[in-house]
C-alpha cells in the first residue's frame, strides 16, 4: 500500500499538468507599429494582440500614457480578433524640455485593460507646438474594466512561458528541499555514526542533483526564448552552475575514499559545508548583482508582479508535488543503496 | 472556449516561437519528465546488477 504522500504526488502531478496547460493566458499586446511618432502628425498605429477579442463589439479605448500624463486615441478600427488600427494627434509633451518621451499605450476593453509598456517614442521636438485644439494631454484618472477571466497574466516576452513556473521553478524547490534534507542525515550521521544515515544523505544529495541539472536545463531553454540565449552569463546561471559543481564533489570525495567509517564522515562534514555555501551561492548572491532572472536585483520572485492569484492556485500545488516525488525517488535510491550495503556488493 | 490560438508568430518563424512560444513550455516539461524517466531507468538497471549479482 502507498503511503499518503506517494497518493499526493500522482494526484496533484496530472492537476499541475492539467491546470498548467489548460488556463488560458490572458489578453496583451504584442506589437505596436511605427514605433515613433512626432507631435503634431496625424498617425495611424496597426496593433497586433494576443488572445484578444477586439471583434466581440465592445467599446475600446485607448490612450498613449507617460507617467501620469496621457492623450486618448481619436480613432480605433478593428481589423479583426486580434489587430487594430489606432488613430492619435499628439500634441507637443508638456515637459517641453524632453526631447524624447517614452509612452505606454494603454487600452480598455470590455475583457479588461491592455498594456504595451514603451510602445511609442515620442520625437518631442522644441519649440513645435501643434495641434492643440485637438487632443490635449490630459491627467485625469483613467478607469478601465478590472479583468474578470480566470487565467494566467500575460507578460510581454513571456508569453505563454509563463507556464513553466509550474514545471521550471518548483524543481529549484525540490532540490533545495531534498539538499537540506540530506544535510539532516548528514549532521545524524556525525552524532550516531550509523552508516545507513550516511547512504540516506547521498541518495538525498543524487535525486536533488538530478533536479537541479534538469533545473539548469530546462532554465536555460526558456533562457533561450526569452533572454535571448541559451547561457547569458547570468548570474543566477552560473551560481547555480557552480553549486551543482561543488555537489558533484561530494560523489568525487566519497567514491575516492575507501575506508567506509571516513567515506561518511568526511561525505557528511563537505555535504553540510556544500549546503552551506551553495544556498547562499544561488539564493542570496544574485540579489545583490543585475541579474535577468526574476528575484533578483532587488525584486521578489514571489510578489505580485509575478505571480497572481490564479498562478498560485497551480504554482504551490507543484511545488509540494515536486518535492514529494523528489523525496519518493530518493527513497528509492536509498532502497537500492541500502541493499547493495547490506549485501556487500561492489559498487 | 479557445485556449491558444493559431497561428500567431512573436518575432520569426521559429516553430518554437509560434503560439505565444507555447512549445518551449511543452518542451521544458518533457525535458524534466525526461530526465526523470532517464533516472530511473537507470536505478533498474542497478537493482539488476543487484538481483544478478545476489543469484
Amino acid at each position: 500500500m502507498l503511503s499518503w504522500w506517494k497518493w499526493a504526488v500522482i494526484l496533484i502531478m496530472p492537476y499541475v499538468i492539467l491546470m498548467g496547460f489548460l488556463i488560458p493566458l490572458g489578453q496583451g499586446i504584442v506589437q505596436m507599429s511605427p514605433g515613433t511618432i512626432k507631435p503634431g502628425q496625424f498617425t495611424e498605429f496597426k496593433i497586433t494582440g494576443y488572445n484578444t477579442k477586439f471583434a466581440s463589439g465592445g467599446e475600446i479605448r485607448a490612450w498613449l500614457k507617460h507617467d501620469d500624463w496621457h492623450v486618448q486615441s481619436q480613432k480605433i478600427e478593428v481589423l479583426n480578433a486580434r489587430e487594430a488600427t489606432l488613430s492619435f494627434i499628439l500634441p507637443t509633451f508638456v515637459d517641453s524640455t524632453l526631447s524624447n518621451v517614452d509612452l505606454s499605450l494603454v487600452m480598455d476593453t470590455p475583457d479588461g485593460p491592455l498594456v504595451l509598456p514603451s510602445a511609442v517614442n515620442l520625437n518631442n521636438i522644441k519649440g513645435v507646438i501643434a495641434s492643440e485644439s485637438i487632443a490635449n494631454w490630459s491627467e485625469d484618472k483613467l478607469s478601465p474594466h478590472i479583468e474578470s477571466n480566470f487565467n494566467y497574466p500575460f507578460r510581454n516576452v513571456l508569453g505563454e512561458t509563463i507556464r513553466n513556473t509550474y514545471f521550471h521553478v518548483p524543481l529549484w524547490f525540490a532540490m533545495v528541499t531534498l539538499f537540506g534534507a540530506s544535510v539532516y542525515f548528514s549532521i545524524k550521521f556525525l552524532r550516531n555514526k550509523n552508516i545507513a544515515d550516511d547512504i540516506r544523505a547521498e541518495s538525498l544529495v543524487l535525486v536533488g542533483v538530478l533536479f537541479g541539472i534538469l533545473g539548469t536545463i530546462t532554465g536555460s531553454l526558456w533562457a533561450k526564448y526569452t533572454w535571448g540565449s541559451y547561457w547569458s552569463f547570468d548570474v543566477k546561471q552560473n551560481m547555480a552552475a557552480i553549486s551543482l559543481l561543488i555537489y558533484g564533489g561530494y560523489f568525487l570525495l566519497k567514491k575516492s575514499i575507501t575506508d567506509p567509517d571516513g567515506k561518511g564522515r568526511i561525505g557528511s562534514i563537505y555535504n553540510i559545508f556544500a549546503f552551506a555555501i551553495s544556498m547562499p551561492l544561488i539564493f542570496i548572491i544574485p540579489r545583490r548583482f543585475d541579474s535577468l532572472h526574476p528575484g533578483n536585483g532587488g525584486n521578489p520572485a514571489l510578489g505580485t508582479q509575478d505571480l497572481d492569484n490564479t498562478m498560485r492556485l497551480v504554482f504551490y500545488p507543484a511545488v509540494i508535488a515536486y518535492i514529494l516525488l523528489g523525496l519518493w525517488i530518493a527513497q528509492i535510491t536509498n532502497r537500492i543503496k541500502l541493499i547493495i550495503n547490506k549485501l556487500n556488493l561492489s559498487n | 472556449m479557445y485556449f491558444f490560438q493559431l497561428p500567431f508568430v512573436f518575432i520569426d518563424n521559429d516553430f518554437l516561437r509560434s503560439t505565444g512560444k507555447i512549445y518551449v513550455v511543452a518542451l521544458v516539461s518533457l525535458l524534466v519528465w525526461i530526465g526523470i524517466i532517464w533516472y530511473l531507468i537507470r536505478l533498474e538497471k542497478r537493482l539488476k546488477e543487484i538481483d544478478d549479482q545476489t543469484k
